[in-house]
């Protein structure tokens, strides 16, 4: 098997080869760093490529496999990380000239379990600056592998090239707003943001802390099952993770699906939703119901006022997280990331209280939602990936709102709420590119939304590499 | 952009200054930010139409704490 096919395997079938000893973690990683090498310069997914740390590690694995000392699906399987994850003596930037040349003294808890699970950690992904939706320009756009012209959206942006092209088997980001879901959507993978608590954030940067979360991103749903099962579950270091039982998740895959019911979101006045898009739900759909699933419509609730306090609780507490830099070294931001700052800590705190009652009613709103049907399917993004370049917009549009609020109208709402959604592949747009639909779960029901993306997938075979693939090897 | 990774050194994360009390922004940048600012709270004041001062604020990982008591 040649590096660009091995490259091109799922995280589940190269981790069975390695147990097999088919193949080794060392070929593996070393095909890995090759690819990375060769496409890096064209995709720019990651801030730090860690060769001499991943090739060590490789080897230890080859040795523990051979030893008989296997540790799972995940042992000597080469996976990247959004640059604000803590790595232990490796720099983590979140892409920002103001975190430029930290160098952590430990490993995020997430850092830690896939370590214990055996899995390779072969790089730091590009990403929005904070996590905060613009590009620094130290750092510059993530091209989208399937066409370079185009971008990947954010924040998770070197992640989800770096897994669309075959820059290692799967990847961690982050999700304030979208940024795991959106650009897995725009690049054509699977994305997963489970549960507010499910996975401990301990040793991430945060944006906002009530609304961050942090979770997988890969080619497959049983490859998110895989490395979900892998890092999910208490932490003593993150109050908020909680104390309930993770679940097998990717055995839960094996299972019969039960007839669930399933209501879809319907089309609403302003929701901004492109023909492309809304075929491509509709679609979705349709081939649930095909699959034996009841599909009911249903509305969304209250989506404007949902991102109205998603974006009140994000600017406040982002802002409070960056007093120290803001006050010190504010030229260092990029300038929209500085603005939204800036502007964040003048919002009163009545704001924000008022921003937190709203959330409440939003929940309250799902949670009666959630009494008729037991997952949501909606579009993931409005719209497919834009090209890249163009002139610099303001954050805030004339008429108040910020102009992230119309790409997070389907993602936002699940950040405020807490709830689990995931963006699995759903075809691609009339240019090509790629379009990704969501199922959203009630609180912890990941197992029964791995189980229905599953089914979709297998259904739709939308499990696929970049057809730019001529493209990016060219 | 990549670079290969380093070697373990200092812990160098920038250091959080003494400041306390509210945010210095000079009066240029204040001027810059005026506009922009009061039409965010123009928008964040539509709010009020949902949120209702009888409300207790919905708090972090009130959501997940439910969902443990209910499995626990």
């Amino acid at each position: 098997m040649s590096g660009s096919e091995l490259c091109a395997q799922s995280l589940s079938a190269i981790g069975q080869r390695i147990a097999q000893r088919e193949v080794s973690p060392v070929e593996v990683t070393e095909a890995t760093l090759q690819r990375i090498e060769q496409l890096e310069p064209r995709l720019n997914a990651f801030v730090t490529v860690m060769a001499e740390s991943a090739l060590a590690a490789a080897t230890r694995a080859e040795q523990e496999i051979s030893r008989g000392e296997y540790r799972g699906p995940l042992h000597g399987v080469p996976i990247s990380l959004k640059d604000l994850f803590y790595t232990k003596g490796v720099r983590t930037t979140a892409a920002s000239r103001v975190f430029a040349d930290f160098v952590p003294d430990r490993d995020a808890t997430v850092v830690t379990r896939l370590r214990d699970a055996g899995a390779i950690i072969i790089g730091k992904a590009n990403m929005a600056e904070f996590a905060y939706g613009e590009t620094h320009p130290d750092f510059g756009p993530t091209h989208n592998p399937w066409h370079l012209d185009y971008g990947t959206n954010g924040s998770s942006s070197g992640s989800a090239a770096a897994v669309a092209a075959g820059l290692g088997y799967g990847s961690f980001g982050s999700d304030t707003g979208g940024s795991i879901r959106l650009p897995s959507a725009f690049c054509g993978v699977v994305g997963l943001k489970p549960t507010y608590g499910r996975v401990s954030r301990a040793g991430v940067v945060p944006l906002s802390w009530s609304l961050d979360h942090v979770g997988p991103m890969t080619r497959n749903v049983r490859d998110c099952a895989i490395l979900l099962e892998a890092v999910a579950g208490a932490d003593a270091d993150d109050p908020t993770a909680a104390r309930v039982d993770v679940p097998h998740y990717a055995e839960a895959l094996d299972r019969e699906v039960p007839r669930l019911t399933i209501g879809v979101l319907q089309p609403a006045t302003g929701d901004g939703v492109t023909p492309d898009v809304r075929a491509a739900t509709d679609r979705a759909a349709v081939t649930l119901r095909e699959l034996g699933f009841k599909t009911i419509p249903v509305e969304q609730p209250h989506p404007e006022q949902a991102l109205r306090a998603l974006m009140a609780i994000l600017y406040v507490e982002a802002s409070t997280y960056h007093q120290p830099w803001l006050r010190s070294r504010p030229e260092d931001y990029s300038v929209n990331t500085r603005e939204r700052l800036e502007l964040g800590s003048l919002i009163p705190g009545t704001v924000y209280v008022q921003a937190l009652q709203a959330r409440r009613i939003v929940i309250d709103a799902y949670r009666a939602l959630f009494r008729d049907v037991d997952l949501l399917l909606s579009p993931m993004s409005p719209f497919a990936s834009y090209r890249l370049g163009g002139q610099r917009v303001q954050p805030v549009t004339e008429d108040g709102s910020d102009r992230m609020n119309g790409l997070m109208r389907f993602s936002g709402p699940f950040d405020l709420t807490g709830l689990p959604g995931i963006s699995v592949p759903a075809g691609v747009t009339t240019d090509g590119l790629p379009i990704g639909v969501q199922f959203v779960g009630k609180a912890f029901g990941e197992e029964a939304l791995f189980q229905v993306a599953h089914a979709f997938q297998q259904a739709t075979a939308a499990t696929i590499m970049p057809t730019a693939e001529g493209n990016l090897v060219a | 952009m990549a670079t290969h990774e380093r070697q373990p050194e200092a812990n160098n994360r920038p250091a959080r200054p003494m400041t306390v009390g509210q945010l210095e922004l000079s009066a240029e940048r204040r001027e810059f930010l005026a506009p922009r600012l009061a039409a965010l709270l123009a928008d964040f004041s539509k709010l009020e139409a949902l949120a209702s001062s009888d409300w207790e604020p919905a708090m972090t990982a009130e959501l997940t704490d439910e969902v443990r008591r209910e499995r626990e």
